[in-house]
This record gives structure tokens, C-alpha cells and sequence, in this order.
């Protein structure tokens, strides 16, 4: 019951996205004309912090702009239609999912394009790889709740960046430390610890999401 | 302001008795550390003092605000 | 009267606290040691020494002086005392077994054990042995005084434990108070328990600011910075920020009830962050507080039984102040809103 109620709704979404075809292409020439932007400012980053750092940052804004839309771009109407016929928490776990699974393609679509635009000094290509899916999973995760907090609170990007970063900084920083460790092909106690972190903030966020909803969804 | 300026004396006069009790004269010592980082201390002490109480007469302003509101309430 | 018992007692301790803070003196320690000769293993050499807080004068008939290189000590030949703080230590030859550094260590009854990790350089190449080895005198190493711990560099900011530290303690206290009263709001949807959340969050904030700028002028007399790339001090910074986040996204919502569910679903989240922030991640990088990254902890180097119950009377006592001007506000605000 459960489970065919998120997969309908996850479908939806999906539906809903390739209905608005401009929202996708938006976010996807987001990502594209920033890493030109990055590309004709810097030419080339030689140093690798910076590279790394530059690539988070990037995925950061890509996922505000993004998962903004996610709970602002439903009317009052047609949300108050899904909670009566669904569980409201069912409407939340399956745009978690759906957020999840873009966020981690366009993650991976990004870093093609950025290390084929400006440079890819990684080492450890698979466990960079392995920090964008958790990283950008845990932004997912975090920025869907962000979302549907600032949809409440008069809807604007503003308002979702002011509350989203200082929130999910912890998120980020263990992005960039991991994957920091990937690119100097490290593969220590520090790494793995950060990998941890990053899974345990990505349950903690979603299980407060998920616990704390049922008082959001209300008007 | 009055208790403000009384507590500033007061404290003074503690730092006074902590180290009134050692006679330095070591010059690189003095210049680098004033008198033994005290002056941090003391500085801190009175930012913390001067921040609550700068507080506090933020509060009590308007509080006072607040009363006048409610008296003119009561009368209409 | 016997209902703002707490009150009172916050007011002791805080009162304790800067007294008992402020009062108490360091202990003696050397702050500089001056070496006579540049190589140590041709001749006799002095090294001049400079105390604060030291009774050389007074304890000179017991005063000990030996130099320990590689755990082996070699003890000074004649200790001539200048005054209370001013000493030139006589040596014989001495060449360095290991590193050519030596620790300088000085003991009388009075002032107990002196130490001076790295005083003196010496020029001299490693050789196989210290020429000269003796058993310095110490009848005990304990110091019989009431004094707070002389450290290099901090001196007597170490006081500041008591004055920058609490304000921290305060302002997470002030917000776990504040998450205490976001869950008893979603537990009735009574709005005045969020009108608590929200006052002590604006209460925690000003403790936060106040902890900031006393770290910052603390940093910059030990540290050699106003703002040190620190995870702790970024971590506390984000913090803050992520506050005055929740008190803009309370100003975005007009309806009360609304804005009390919205704003303590974030405040939760927030507080979780800052657990992360604040507790973790300093755990698992470098950090120049004590307590993370290798540094030793509060309980067992920094804070030692002289400081502990000032530290924790301060800490107490501001938690108290914090609380206590929060109700106040919390107060006002019932006021304001019968009335208007």
C-alpha cells in the first residue's frame, strides 16, 4: 500500500518534470553556463582544493535552484487534492526520492561536464564518484525539507537559501572533505569516516523530515 | 550607569590584588605581553559587562515603552 | 522572595565566579631563559632566568636548577639569585645526547616544580653522552599553594576561561531550552511555549555575538589572530547564523499559529545541526581548542582542580543570567500581547 502510493507519486513527479520540460533544461543550462562562467574566470584551477571546492559549490546553488520549485511550484489546491488522497508524509518521501534521484544524475552530469570543461585531477575516481552520490543525496534530501519549509514562509529563492545553507553547511563540508580525500587518492580511516558522516546527516535529515512533516503539511 | 561605573572599580581593584604580588621587568616580556595577558582579561570582562548591560538598557527601554502603552489602554 | 530562589543563587555563583576568577593568583613559572654561550660543550656557561610570580629570593636556600635533555638532567653548579623573579643558573659543559634542546627545570619548596619545556639551544652536535649527570634534590613536586596553572603564552588569560567560555554554555543551554519549548508547542499547539522558543533564541544569540567577540580578542592575543581558521569558531559562527535564519523565516509568516509550527520544525532542524556542527565535526578535524584534534580536553590538563569549580560556578551562574532574561522577555511579550 505504502510502498505503490510513493512509487505512484514518484511517477507523478517524474510525469510532472518531463511535462515542464523547461524546468530540467533550466536547471541542466544552470549547471552548463556556471561551469563556463568557472571556466572563463579561472581558465584553469591548478589547485585542487579550490577545484574541488569550486565543484561544491556549483552542485549547491544547482540544488537551491533546482529543489526550490519542489514543493513552491504545486498550487494550494492540487496540494491539499494529494493530501486528502494520499499520506501527506507519502507526498514527502517520494519527492525525497525523485529529489534524490536527480540531484545525484545531475551531480554526476556535472562533474562529467565540469572535469571535461576545466580539469578532473582526481586519483581515486570511484570514491569521488561515491562522494557526489552521498553528497548530493544528503543535499537532496535536506533541501526537499528546506523547501517545504520556505513554501510556508511566502515562497521566495531568498528565503530558501538563507535557510538552506547555514542548515545543510555540515552536509557540504563533509562533501568537500571527502571528496577531497578521492582526488588526493586517499584512502584512509578519514575518508570512510567522512563517507559515515555523511550517511548518517542524510538518515538524520530525512528522519526529522519524515517525523516532523505531519506539522508542516497543514495550513 | 552609576552601578555600571561601581562594578568597573570593583574590578579593577580585584586585577589589582592578582598580580600586584610579582614585580616584572623583563622589556620583551612587557612588550609582547603587556602585563602578562591580563589586559585580555580585563578587556574581555568589560565587554561582556558592557554587552549585557547595553542589553539590559535596551530591555528596560522597552519595557517602559510597553507600560506606557498599557497605562494609555486602561485609561481609553 | 523563596520562588526566584534560582535567581539568587545564579547571582552567588556569577558573583563567585568573577571574585574567585579574578582574585586568585597564577602560579609561578618562567617566562624567558637565556642562554650565555651559543655552543654548550666547551666551557661553563649561565643561563639567565626570568620568573613571574617566583619567590627566588625567598626560597634561595632550596632553590634547585637542572637542565634535562633526553630524560637525563644535569644540574646547575651555583644558583645565583638576583631578586624574586631574577636568577642566573651556573652550568658546567654539557653537550646534548638527542635534540639539541634542552628543558630547564627548577624546584624549591616554595614554588614547587618550575618547568620550561625547549629553553635553551645549543649549537653543539648530538654526541653520545652528557658529560655530567646528577640527581636533582625534590623532595616533592607537589604545590602547596592555591594558584591557577602557568601556562606558556596564556599567562593570565587563562582567567578568561571563566569569562569567554560560559558564554557559550549559556547560548546552548538558552537553545536547548529553546528546543525543550518547540517540542512542548507541537505536543498542545500552545502558543506560548513557542513565545518562550523565540525569546530564548533572541537571548541565546546575544550571548553567541558577546562569545564571539571575546574569542576574537582572546584569539588575538594567544593565537595571533581575530578570526583563526577554527572548525569550533566556523561552527558556533554557522550556528548563529542559522538562528537569525529562523528569526527571518518567523518575520515571513504573518498567521501566529502557522509561523510557530513552521519555525519550530526549523529551530529542530537547526538544533540538530548545531549538535553536528558543534560536537562532531570538531571531533574528526584539527582543531586549536582544547578537547579536539589531539588537543587535551578541559577535564584533564586545562581545567584542573583549582579552576573547576569556578569554571563550573560561571558556567552555571550565566546559564541562570540567560534563562532568567529570557523569562523577562517572555514576560514582556505576554504583556504586549493581552494588551494589544
Amino acid at each position: 500500500m505504502w510502498t505503490r502510493q510513493i512509487g505512484k507519486l514518484v511517477k507523478r513527479e517524474l510525469l510532472n518534470e518531463t511535462r515542464q520540460q523547461y524546468a530540467v533544461f533550466g536547471i541542466i543550462l544552470f549547471v552548463v553556463s556556471t561551469i563556463f562562467i568557472a571556466r572563463f574566470s579561472f581558465k584553469a584551477v591548478k589547485d585542487i582544493p579550490t577545484w574541488n571546492a569550486l565543484f561544491w559549490i556549483i552542485m549547491l546553488f544547482a540544488a537551491v535552484t533546482g529543489i526550490a520549485r519542489s514543493f513552491a511550484q504545486e498550487s494550494r489546491g492540487k496540494l491539499l487534492y494529494l493530501y486528502t488522497v494520499a499520506d501527506p508524509r507519502a507526498l514527502l518521501v517520494a519527492k525525497m526520492i525523485y529529489n534524490n534521484i536527480s540531484l545525484v544524475a545531475l551531480g554526476l552530469a556535472g562533474i562529467a561536464i565540469y572535469g571535461f570543461l576545466i580539469e578532473f585531477p582526481v586519483q581515486n575516481v570511484g570514491l569521488y564518484i561515491l562522494a557526489i552520490v552521498l553528497g548530493c543525496s544528503a543535499l537532496a534530501s535536506g533541501f526537499t525539507m528546506i523547501s517545504a519549509i520556505a513554501s510556508k514562509g511566502g515562497n521566495n529563492f531568498a528565503l530558501m537559501a538563507i535557510l538552506g545553507f547555514p542548515v545543510l553547511l555540515p552536509v557540504l563540508m563533509a562533501g568537500i572533505r571527502l571528496s577531497k580525500f578521492a582526488a588526493d587518492g586517499l584512502t584512509g580511516d578519514g575518508a570512510w569516516q567522512y563517507a559515515g558522516l555523511l550517511i548518517a546527516l542524510n538518515v538524520a535529515v530525512s528522519a526529522l523530515a519524515y517525523l516532523l512533516f505531519p506539522y508542516l503539511w497543514r495550513d | 550607569m552609576k552601578k555600571l561605573a561601581l562594578l568597573v572599580i570593583l574590578l579593577i581593584s580585584f586585577t589589582g590584588t592578582a598580580f600586584s604580588q610579582s614585580s616584572m621587568d623583563e622589556e620583551i616580556f612587557k612588550t609582547l605581553r603587556g602585563n602578562a595577558s591580563m589586559n585580555v582579561v580585563i578587556v574581555v570582562a568589560m565587554l561582556i559587562l558592557a554587552g549585557i548591560f547595553f542589553y539590559l538598557f535596551r530591555l528596560d527601554r522597552k519595557l517602559n515603552k510597553l507600560e506606557q502603552e498599557v497605562n494609555e489602554g486602561k485609561k481609553s | 522572595m523563596l520562588r526566584n530562589w534560582w535567581k539568587f543563587l545564579g547571582v552567588l555563583l556569577l558573583a563567585y565566579s568573577i571574585y574567585a576568577g579574578l582574585a586568585t593568583p597564577l602560579a609561578p613559572g618562567i617566562i624567558s631563559a637565556k642562554s650565555s654561550a651559543t655552543y654548550t660543550s666547551d666551557s661553563t656557561f649561565t643561563v639567565t632566568v626570568f620568573g613571574y610570580n617566583t619567590r627566588f629570593q625567598t626560597e634561595q636556600s632550596g632553590l634547585h636548577a637542572w637542565l634535562m635533555n633526553n630524560d637525563k638532567p644535569v644540574c646547575a653548579i651555583r644558583v645565583e639569585v638576583i631578586d624574586e623573579t631574577h636568577a642566573v643558573l651556573h652550568f658546567p659543559p654539557v653537550a646534548p645526547i638527542k635534540d639539541p634542546l634542552f628543558t630547564l627545570k627548577m624546584h624549591s619548596t616554595g614554588d614547587g616544580l618550575l618547568v620550561m619545556e625547549n629553553a635553551i639551544w645549543t649549537a653543539d652536535t648530538v654526541t653520545a653522552g652528557l658529560t655530567q649527570v646528577c640527581q636533582p634534590k625534590v623532595a616533592s613536586e607537589d604545590q602547596n599553594y592555591h594558584a591557577y596553572p602557568f601556562r606558556y603564552i596564556l599567562y593570565e588569560s587563562i582567567r578568561n576561561l571563566f569569562l569567554h567560555v560560559p558564554m557559550w554554555f549559556a547560548m546552548i543551554a538558552l537553545l536547548s531550552w529553546s528546543l525543550y519549548n518547540n517540542f512542548r508547542y507541537l505536543r498542545g499547539f500552545n502558543i506560548n511555549y513557542d513565545h518562550r522558543a523565540h525569546e530564548s533564541v533572541k537571548v541565546a544569540l546575544v550571548f553567541g555575538m558577546l562569545g564571539l567577540i571575546t574569542g576574537s580578542i582572546w584569539a588575538r592575543s594567544t593565537w595571533g589572530a581575530w578570526w583563526v581558521d577554527d572548525t569550533k569558531l566556523n561552527g558556533t559562527a554557522i550556528t548563529m547564523l542559522s538562528y537569525l535564519a529562523y528569526l527571518v523565516l518567523r518575520n515571513s509568516i504573518e498567521d501566529e499559529q502557522k509561523r510557530a509550527r513552521v519555525s519550530s520544525i526549523y529551530s529542530i532542524f537547526a538544533y540538530v545541526m548545531m549538535l553536528v556542527l558543534i560536537g562532531l565535526l570538531p571531533r574528526l578535524n584539527d582543531s586549536l581548542h582544547p578537547g579536539n584534534g589531539g588537543n587535551p580536553a578541559f577535564s584533564n590538563y586545562d581545567l584542573d582542580n583549582t579552576m573547576r569549580p569556578v569554571f563550573y560556578a560561571a558556567v552555571l551562574g550565566w546559564i541562570i543570567i540567560g534563562i532568567w532574561i529570557s523569562g523577562i522577555r517572555y514576560r514582556m511579550r505576554k504583556l504586549k500581547e493581552a494588551h494589544t
